[in-house]
Order: structure tokens, then C-alpha cells, then sequence
């Protein structure tokens, strides 16, 4: 059986700018082509997407962040060692994606053999709008999808 | 000088909440805070809409509860067109509360909290977390927790379309009737579950209870508050998460007022803080006196311990067991002790594994009736549930089209906002002395507040949920003299 990849884009679509990951994602979809490439959208988190990442040889994963550093439509690309290596493993009420990955390790479940997060830093952070992204974030979606793009390939 | 000390919680939504602690020049706390980012205008992004939006909008307004949101947004619908659903949809909504509770709570226990107690209170950061907890209960155990949780949101994805986020229901009921091959896969899951909540209240009794040092900690004055408690009960004022009677009980256990979701208004009262984002509620007839506890003081509290407290017992047999020893051993009831929220939390584990059990041995819940078509004029409509972390009400008025023109939420964690700043400060003011702040003693501060489970997020995805902590230090004119970054 061959295994496919996973195009995954993780956000809420009444929050603004935090939907960019979901945005991107049915971008990417109406160009892809592949057939080994499958395209999801989530609003879940941490230990929930463990059922999402199963089974794929790769993923590729568009989230929203804010850093203390970034500006809005900056593209932070992060490998699943990366992820391990930056990130806490303390928690108030959710699992994050790098204690997941550290989790499947320990307990031997299979992930990915890639996992590569694409994170676009946003604008809105705590407002509520419909399906709509700042213009700053619209105009990156196309180099998202392209970096999605080369990943896949 | 008075110095400030800030355990900054930094996710990926920046802001999720931040503790503020002043310490004066001898090293005493003087104030605590609790902040937290405002969301503004959920209700006003709202109006306008048809109300029957409204169980599939309002789940998206927060990553952690979607299910207990669109549970209250249901029923706040079935209040609006004044229909009542048939039994059968009534039945398989609770199911769906339950399965959800069920594996919230878990999460909980074994990734969140628990880890304060099954690895320990001042255990290293890195240790204290799941991975701490497999080191101490073995990897077959958190697999166990990792599969058993899947295998009852599945229970959620047969019932609603989706194992997080339902899309079933509506006005008078729900979308689709349980199918007797559905009904057997779930009831096979379901014993599963069962026999997992018994497990973990053993481990709680193994790991915890077994050790004085933590039982110790569970009774300390720093985790105390005497309160008021408020909860959802049947009619024989047993808890239940989904329907039922708010009843309120003061201080030494005695009803203060029982009332119905509809009336929440003459009872509850939202209180503004200039220093904070969040709106502090407290009960109406014994009004504001401050963030002071006792039975002059209108604070109050909700969630797991809260349930128990404000109820006469649990409604299922192993859960009332429980719930007995629970009281027995903290010395009677009410308790008032913060860190047995944990305990509570895994009684309410073991209450919603039987109480699918026996929604899913009930006949009557694969009847394919599953709703009653509205006949009246939608006006004005309440709906309320107990969500993991407390009493959740939705209340929606439209116009004779059924468009919204307000709507207001009362959440959780609101209820419980007053009693965790208070928990906070006591638990600072006990732990503080002097300028040696280890990161042990902040997270014994934190725990106050994550006893309670509280929800302060409201989009949490991938990177959220990471909490590094930033502790720092300021004198009076906000100068950063000391800071400590943990995780």
C-alpha cells in the first residue's frame, strides 16, 4: 500500500486570522492534482489530532501563531525536531503538537516519518469575523500554498 | 518597594492568562491577580443570524468545551420555540454529554492536573507532566488513556457527526435516530469505559490517597475556601450534567435556593474589575463584599467539587459509593478543600461511565422518533448544562423569524472566577516569603487555579496549550528587576 501525505490545516473560521491555516489548505486543494495527497481541516488540538496524523507516511501541517518577534505574515517552518526541541511540556488545559510528537515516541505509536508545521504569524487575535482573513494574511495564502506545494513534491 | 511578580502563561495565541503577584518590601505578598485576554463581541457576531446557527457557531467559540456549548445552545433552542424533544433525543444527547465529560475529565486527570499529584506538587517542570505520569503509572497505562479516550469521542462521532464537534442539534431534538448496530458498538465501548474510570479512581487511591504528604496537601489551609457551591440536580438533587434544577448551597451545605435556568437572572450578578478582562459573577441575593469567602460573601463556586457539594449524592451506584468515601474521608460535607476538586473529578468519571451505560441499555434510546417540530413563535429561550468546568448557560431572544437580536453566555469558568483569584492570592500569600521564589512554590501557586480546570482559552490548536511559564519581578515604577522562565 502506498502511503499518502497529509495537507492539514488546523484553525477556527469565526476567529479571524486564526482560520489562515484552513484558508490556506482549501487553496492548496484546488490546485492539487496528486492523488497521494490528502487534504483535511481541523479545529481540533494537541492529543486530538493524533487521529488525524496516523497512518501518513508524511504531514504537513498550516497553524496561526503570535510571537513576540513576528509580523503578521511572517512563515515560520518547523520540523518535527524542531518542534520537540523548542517547545515546553507544561500545560494549563491542552496538549500542544510537540508534546504529541514526544508522546507517540515514548509510547511507540506511529506518526508520520514527517511532520513539518508551516506557522503564519496573524494580525487578529481576539475578534470574532466570519471567513475572513486581515489583507496582510490574504495576500500571503499564495506563498503558502506554494511552500505546501514544494512540500508535497 | 513593592515588587511585581508575573507567572506569564505565553501560548500561541500570546496572552492566555497571567498571574500577577505584588510582593511588598519584607518579601510579602500584598495582592494577587489573575488576568486574562477579553474576546470581544461573540454576542454581537451573533445577532443578526438565524437562532439555528446557533449549536454549530457557538461550539466554535471555544476549542475545549465545543460539545457542552452546543449542548446548551440546543437546548436554549428547544426553550426558544417552547418544544420539548422526544425521549429518545433527550436520552442521546445526554449520551453524547456524558461520553464527552468522560473523556474531558480524563484528559484532566492523567495531561493536565493529575500531574501536580501522580508525579508530585514540586517535582521538576520537565518531570511533571504525562510523561512524568507514564514514568510512574507505565506506558501501557497512558495507552490505555490514549485509546479509551478516542474510542468515546468515537461514541460522539456515531451520535453527532463529528467525535468534538457535534452537528446534531435542533430545535425539538436531534438530526438522527441511533441504529441497533450503532447501539451495540457503543454499549461495547461504554463497558470499556466503565471499567477504566474504576481503574483510575484505584490509581488515585494507590497513588494519592495512600500517601499522607499528598492527603496532607488536599486538607492544607492554603488550598481553602469556605463558599458557597451551585450545580445542575435531578429532581431527587442527585447531579446531573445535563438537565435538571440549579441548586445553590451556602457555606454548610444547606440549600440557599434552587431555581430554573430560565430565572438565572434574578439570581446570578456579573461584578466588573477595572483590572480585568473577565466578569466576575456571584449570587444576587447576598450581593458583592469582595473577594472574601465565607456566608456573607456572594462568591461562589462550580465544577466538579461544587456539583457534588450543591447535590444530595450521586444518581448511579458506584459513583454514590465514591461519592461517600470521598466525604468520609475529608471529614463531611460540604468540602471546602480546592485540591479535592481532583477527587471529584474522577467521582463525576466514574458517574458519567454509568450514566451511559444506562442511557445505552435503555431501549427507548434507539427509537427512531428523535424530534418534535416547533409550532410556536420563537421569543426568548434559556438553555443550561453543566460543562466540565461548571454551570454553562445560553440565552438567546429573536424576533418572530427566529433572527437573533441578543444573545448572552454565562461560561464556566466565569462562575468560578472570583473564587480562583482567591485561591490564587491565599495560596501566594502562604508561599511567598522573602525573594526566593523557587519554581516549586509558583507551581503550588498555580495549582490553585489549575485545580479548577479553568478555561481560558478560547482557540487552542496546535502550539496552545504549551504554557512556558515567565515569572517577573518588578519594583513599583515597573522596572524588570528579576525574571525566570521555566518549561
Amino acid at each position: 500500500m502506498v502511503q499518502k501525505t497529509l495537507v492539514l490545516g488546523i484553525g477556527n473560521t469565526i476567529r479571524g486570522d486564526d482560520a489562515v491555516g484552513i484558508f490556506a489548505v482549501r487553496a492548496f486543494k484546488k490546485e492539487n492534482k496528486a492523488a497521494f495527497v490528502d487534504v483535511k481541516e481541523t479545529q481540533e488540538a494537541g492529543l486530538n489530532l493524533l487521529g488525524f496524523l496516523t497512518g501518513y507516511k508524511k504531514a504537513v501541517i498550516v497553524d496561526s501563531i503570535v510571537t513576540a518577534k513576528g509580523k503578521p505574515g511572517d512563515i515560520h517552518r518547523l520540523t518535527k525536531s524542531q518542534l520537540c526541541g523548542a517547545s515546553s511540556l507544561y500545560s494549563s488545559h491542552q496538549i500542544g503538537l510537540a508534546t504529541l510528537i514526544k508522546l507517540c515516541k515514548r509510547l511507540k505509536i506511529d506518526l508520520p516519518k514527517d511532520v513539518i508545521l508551516y506557522a503564519v504569524e496573524i494580525e487578529q487575535q481576539y475578534s470574532f469575523s466570519e471567513n475572513s482573513l486581515s489583507s496582510i494574511l490574504e495576500k500571503r495564502i499564495t506563498k503558502v500554498v506554494s511552500l505546501i506545494q514544494e512540500e508535497v513534491n | 518597594m513593592t515588587k511585581k511578580i508575573t507567572i506569564d502563561a505565553i501560548t500561541r495565541l500570546e496572552g492566555h492568562g497571567k498571574i500577577e503577584i505584588f510582593v511588598d518590601d519584607k518579601g510579602d505578598v500584598e495582592r494577587a491577580y489573575l488576568q486574562v485576554p477579553e474576546f470581544k463581541g461573540f454576542e454581537k457576531f451573533c445577532e443578526g443570524r438565524p437562532a439555528e446557527e446557533m449549536p454549530v457557531i457557538t461550539q466554535k467559540v471555544c476549542g475545549v468545551c465545543p460539545v457542552a456549548h452546543h449542548t446548551a445552545s440546543s437546548k436554549a433552542l428547544d426553550a426558544l420555540w417552547k418544544v420539548d424533544p422526544p425521549r429518545a433525543a433527550k436520552k442521546i444527547r445526554e449520551l453524547m454529554y456524558n461520553a464527552f465529560i468522560f473523556e474531558d475529565h480524563l484528559l484532566h486527570f492523567f495531561f493536565l492536573g493529575g500531574p501536580d499529584f501522580v508525579v508530585g506538587p514540586q517535582a521538576p517542570a520537565l518531570e511533571r507532566n504525562i510523561f512524568g505520569v507514564i514514568d510512574k503509572v507505565g506506558v501501557e497505562i497512558a495507552k490505555k488513556v490514549i485509546d479509551i479516550r478516542k474510542k468515546v469521542r468515537g461514541i460522539n462521532a456515531i451520535i453527532s457527526g463529528s467525535p468534538l464537534y457535534p452537528v446534531c442539534g435542533l430545535p425539538g431534538g436531534i438530526s438522527k435516530a441511533l441504529k441497533k448496530n450503532e447501539r451495540d458498538d457503543i454499549a461495547n465501548v461504554v463497558k470499556e469505559a466503565l471499567e477504566f474510570a474504576k481503574f483510575t479512581l484505584k490509581l488515585w487511591e494507590d497513588i494519592v490517597l495512600k500517601n499522607k504528604e499528598y492527603v496532607d496537601l488536599i486538607l492544607s489551609d492554603i488550598y481553602f475556601h469556605k463558599t458557597y457551591y451551585m450545580g445542575l440536580v435531578d429532581k431527587n438533587n442527585k447531579v446531573n450534567f445535563y438537565d435538571g434544577k440549579i441548586r445553590v448551597v451556602d457555606p454548610d451545605g444547606k440549600e440557599f435556593e434552587k431555581f430554573e435556568a430560565k430565572d438565572y437572572l434574578k439570581h446570578l450578578e456579573e461584578r466588573v474589575e477595572t483590572w480585568s478582562y473577565m466578569k466576575f459573577l456571584y449570587l444576587k441575593k447576598i450581593g458583592w463584599k469582595g473577594f472574601v469567602d465565607g456566608k456573607e460573601s456572594g462568591v461562589y463556586r462550580v465544577a466538579p467539587l461544587a456539583r457534588l457539594n450543591a447535590s444530595d449524592g450521586m444518581a448511579t451506584p458506584l459513583a454514590q459509593m465514591e461519592y461517600e468515601r470521598m466525604y468520609k474521608h475529608l471529614g463531611g460535607k460540604p468540602v471546602h478543600n480546592t485540591m479535592a476538586y481532583h477527587w471529584a473529578r474522577l467521582v463525576e468519571v466514574l458517574y458519567a461511565a454509568e450514566r451511559m451505560e444506562e442511557l445505552i441499555q435503555d431501549d427507548e434510546i434507539i427509537d427512531p422518533t428523535v424530534r418534535n417540530i416547533p409550532e410556536h413563535l420563537p421569543t426568548e429561550g434559556v438553555g443550561v448544562v453543566e460543562a466540565p468546568r461548571g454551570t454553562l448557560f445560553h440565552h438567546y431572544k429573536t424576533d418572530k423569524n427566529g433572527m437573533l437580536t441578543a444573545v448572552n453566555l454565562l461560561v464556566a469558568t466565569q462562575n468560578n472566577a472570583a473564587a480562583i483569584c482567591m485561591s490564587i492570592e491565599k495560596a501566594a500569600k502562604r508561599l511567598i516569603k522573602g525573594d526566593n521564589i523557587s519554581e516549586g512554590l509558583l507551581n503550588m501557586i498555580e495549582m490553585a487555579f489549575r485545580a479548577y480546570d479553568p478555561c481560558l482559552a478560547c482557540a487552542t490548536h496546535s502550539l496552545p496549550g504549551e504554557m512556558p511559564l515567565k515569572v517577573s519581578i518588578y519594583n513599583r515604577k515597573r522596572k524588570l528587576l528579576k525574571e525566570i522562565v521555566r518549561g
